[in-house]
């Protein structure tokens, strides 16, 4: 019967309700596409616009960067070479070092910006194009694309001078320093939340900061601690990760001590709780 | 349209608290260029911030069709250590989708604001003398929806942006706070005026005058 009813109204019509159907959702995705683009635009002018005012816009500001992590790699390096003695590692310092500390930095740099991008954004927000969480993407995707940047002039000039820089396991490499820009963007969300109606979690965070380059097991591998030590080291997430790194970059040590599982839960929980958080307060963010 | 929806605002606290607006409803409809008019300090910036969502109301909501434009904003988003170039394709990126129709715009509004000797120049170095010029030629260029305007430029000085701002304020919605009658009269189709925290919306020019002149002043 409804066969038959079709039929009549593909005679009646010329036109059969499938196609209405099929016409109806070729709007919808090309909606769909646009408004992906739409966002796509968005995130891509205020990456322009963060990258025209970071590093004060100067060259110098960049060359800084570079810098930054190549001096502290070689003063660890030396200051490893000072306590321990130069033979006594099987392992790469300076490649222990660098894999180390560029993650690490990278690490840092997302979760301090991203606690001030909210604000720093906040005459923008009056547009109803911008969302604040399009400045907060934007950021992690500048960061980000900076530290890859910095990685490469590293690599090359590790390379030039003739340290051997491949990786035992680069698809974990990868895998982990992916891991750690989410786990620094979950944070910094939820914090970046948090700092706009409470201001001293800002301050808090970077006083938090200086503390945990020692206590993220950057610099030494958790296996030459003493058992307590390392038991309680492996509470801070952070080390979880750099030992996966540490671990499938080198290929005398190994990621024995990483816990994946407790990785994802301190994934996981910020970034829920931060979106969480930012769905409810979004309105709220132009006035703040 | 725009809706404001049991809308109530003060500043300040306790024995301070100043109320600006209590409980107001109103449906503002799209079309008509509506003016604001009321006393000095009466709350006329304070209605567009509340539209544009950069004060929020103590109690109640406003509901916005379509994407608004707000002057008070403009100058305030410009980076200070970006060129006034770098600035303006950051805006005008926002409002067109593709990059041939936003360089148009660019050189569009800085024609329009004579920024041209000016753009490549940081916005902090720019003579402050030219900044004003620079949020009219963006609302007069710019595809938005609703027009939400802090005064009008000058007719005499800024002829030609003037004559461009009237062109589009008859193509979207518009809605601006007045310093005086005259303009009002001059410019606008509709007016609202904003008498004792309340909001009184007159669909003829005339009767919003008469109000005015019966319950405010001369």
């Amino acid at each position: 019967m409804s066969e038959y009813l079709l039929k009549l109204l593909h005679r009646v019509n010329g036109f059969s309700p499938l196609d209405y159907a099929a016409q109806w959702m070729e709007i919808e995705l090309e909606e769909e596409k646009s408004a992906i683009r739409r966002f796509g635009r968005i995130v891509y002018a205020l990456f322009l616009r963060q990258l025209q005012t970071r590093l004060g816009g100067e060259v110098t500001g960049f060359i800084w960067v570079v810098l930054q992590p190549l001096v502290m790699i070689l003063l660890f390096t030396v200051m490893h070479a000072v306590i321990s003695g130069r033979s006594s590692s099987s392992y790469d310092v300076v490649v222990f070092m660098g894999s180390g500390m560029i993650p690490f930095f990278l690490f840092r740099t997302i979760l301090q910006t991203s606690i001030n991008v909210f604000k720093q954004n906040r005459s923008l927000y009056f547009y109803p194009q911008v969302k604040p969480i399009d400045a907060f993407l934007a950021n992690a995707l500048l960061e980000s694309s900076i530290y890859g940047i910095v990685t490469l002039i590293l690599l090359s000039l590790a390379m030039l001078v003739g340290v051997d820089v491949i990786p035992k396991d680069f698809d974990w490499v990868i895998v982990g320093i992916l891991w750690l820009i989410l786990l620094a963007m979950s944070w910094g969300l939820l914090l970046g939340v948090f700092n706009l109606f409470y201001p001293v979690v800002g301050r808090f965070v970077s006083f938090l900061t200086l503390p945990l380059l020692i206590l993220s097991a950057v610099f030494f591998p958790v296996n030459i601690l003493p058992p307590l030590a390392r038991e309680w080291i492996l509470y801070n997430p952070v080390v979880h990760f750099m030992e996966l790194i540490h671990g499938s970059y080198l290929s005398s040590l190994d990621t024995r001590y990483v816990d994946y599982g407790y990785m994802i839960e301190w994934t996981i929980v910020p970034l829920f709780l931060g979106l969480w958080l930012y769905r409810r307060s979004e309105w709220k963010f132009v006035a703040q | 349209m725009i809706w404001l929806d049991a809308l109530s605002k003060s500043f300040g606290k306790g024995e301070r608290c100043r109320e600006v607006f209590s409980e107001v409803n109103l449906l503002i409809p799209s079309g008509p260029i509506v003016g604001i008019v009321g006393e000095r300090g009466s709350g006329k910036s304070t209605l567009l911030r509340l539209i544009a969502g950069v004060e929020l109301p103590d109690r109640g909501h406003v509901h916005i069709e379509g994407m608004p434009l707000w002057s008070g904003g403009i100058g305030m988003s410009q980076h200070p250590l970006m060129t006034v170039r770098q600035n303006l394709r950051f805006l005008c990126r926002l409002y067109t989708e593709e990059d041939m129709e936003m360089e148009d715009h660019i050189e569009k509004i800085l024609e329009l604001s004579e920024l041209i000797p000016y753009r490549n120049m940081l916005w902090k170095d720019v003579p402050v003398t030219h900044k004003p010029r620079l949020k009219f030629a963006v609302m007069a260029v710019l595809k938005s929806d609703v027009l939400l305007l802090d005064g009008l430029p000058n007719p005499k000085k800024e002829s030609e942006i003037h004559e461009m701002l009237q062109q589009r304020m008859k193509e979207v919605s518009t809605l601006i706070a007045l310093p005086n009658l005259k303009s009002l009269r001059r410019y606008c189709d509709a007016g609202i005026v904003i008498h004792k925290n309340r909001l009184h919306y007159f669909d003829r020019i005339k009767e919003a005058i008469k109000y005015y002149r019966k319950e405010i002043s001369e």
